[in-house]
């Protein structure tokens, strides 16, 4: 099972926020599989994924590490999977090991651009 | 296009905060026709280069807008801004999930604007590139929507996003 460090983002945590979290972990994972955590729903391809209707995402490297999550093999490799959870006021990241180059990198990107504002605050009414 | 297109697409604007489109147009009767036009124009220009039909009927905006709200928002943001099919495309395509791989602008005061943005998606033996350029500086505000964001401390455009409105 997943580790259980929950890594949290203060931020507006809608569907925006849960592509572009979703956009830097398919970046460091080419052949990302995504699946909705909720209705069990699985995607091959981020534009595939009805985000709007969606809230906890679970993103896995590649196809054999989700058939080892989907066995629930008790030998699936740390940090082989990623549980993003969007709420109103926040997103958090459910990962094994915050402390691997990779993840960092993940959780370090992630933060970045939740920083800019058109992901973190409202503009202005023209 | 149906009978029923203005509608939808005035309420799409409505309802993504963006009734101003309409409502600062003049004659603000020819707005939603000039704005249907642009969406035509798109998906000819679509056609056009990428050889397969993709409409962006309004029709085919609500149903999105059902699946990706937010998408469809950031998409209308940007037919405010520009009415380049060029660069509306560039945004559709990085909607679809395309990497922004470089973008090269080139301003001199009262003199010149360029600006092309090159996309690209893994392909099975190399990465497939396509490019859009634009001359208008108006096209300059789409960047705004881009994400931003850096991986090991290198810089990076990630996604195009909507901006919010209280």
């Amino acid at each position: 099972m997943i580790g259980g460090n929950d890594v949290v983002f203060p931020a507006v945590g809608d569907s925006a926020v849960l592509e572009a979290c979703a956009r830097i972990v398919g970046r460091h994972w080419p052949d990302i599989r995504f699946e909705d955590a909720i209705t069990g729903d699985k995607y091959q391809r981020l534009g595939d994924i009805p985000l709007g209707r969606v809230r906890e995402l679970l993103a896995y490297p590649n196809a054999d590490a989700e058939a080892a999550w989907d066995a629930d093999r008790p030998d699936s490799p740390e940090n082989s999977m990623l549980y993003l959870i969007v709420r109103p006021e926040d997103v958090t990241v459910v990962l094994d090991n915050p402390d691997t180059a990779e993840m960092r990198s993940i959780l370090y990107a992630i933060h970045d651009l939740l920083w800019t504002d058109i992901l973190n605050t409202y503009a202005r009414a023209a | 296009m149906t009978p029923e297109s203005p509608a939808i697409l005035e309420r799409l604007l409505r309802d993504n905060d963006l009734g101003w489109m309409i409502d600062m147009y003049a004659p603000r009767e020819h707005a939603v026709p000039f704005l249907l036009e642009q969406l035509a124009r798109l998906t000819v220009e679509f056609r056009r280069r990428f050889r397969y039909e993709l409409s962006f009927a309004p029709e085919t905006l609500r149903a999105e807008a059902e699946r990706n709200p937010h998408t469809i928002r950031a998409f209308l943001q940007a037919l405010g801004v520009s009415g380049n099919p060029d660069m509306l495309l560039m945004v559709w395509r990085i909607l679809q999930g395309l990497s922004i791989r470089e973008v090269v602008m080139n301003y001199r005061e009262q003199e010149a604007f360029s600006l092309g943005v090159t996309l690209g998606r893994r392909g099975e033996e190399q990465d497939e590139l396509e490019t859009y350029y634009t001359n208008d500086i108006n096209d300059a505000a789409l960047l705004r929507n881009f994400g931003i964001t850096t991986v090991d401390r290198r810089p990076l455009f990630d996604g195009f996003f909507p901006l919010r409105r209280r």
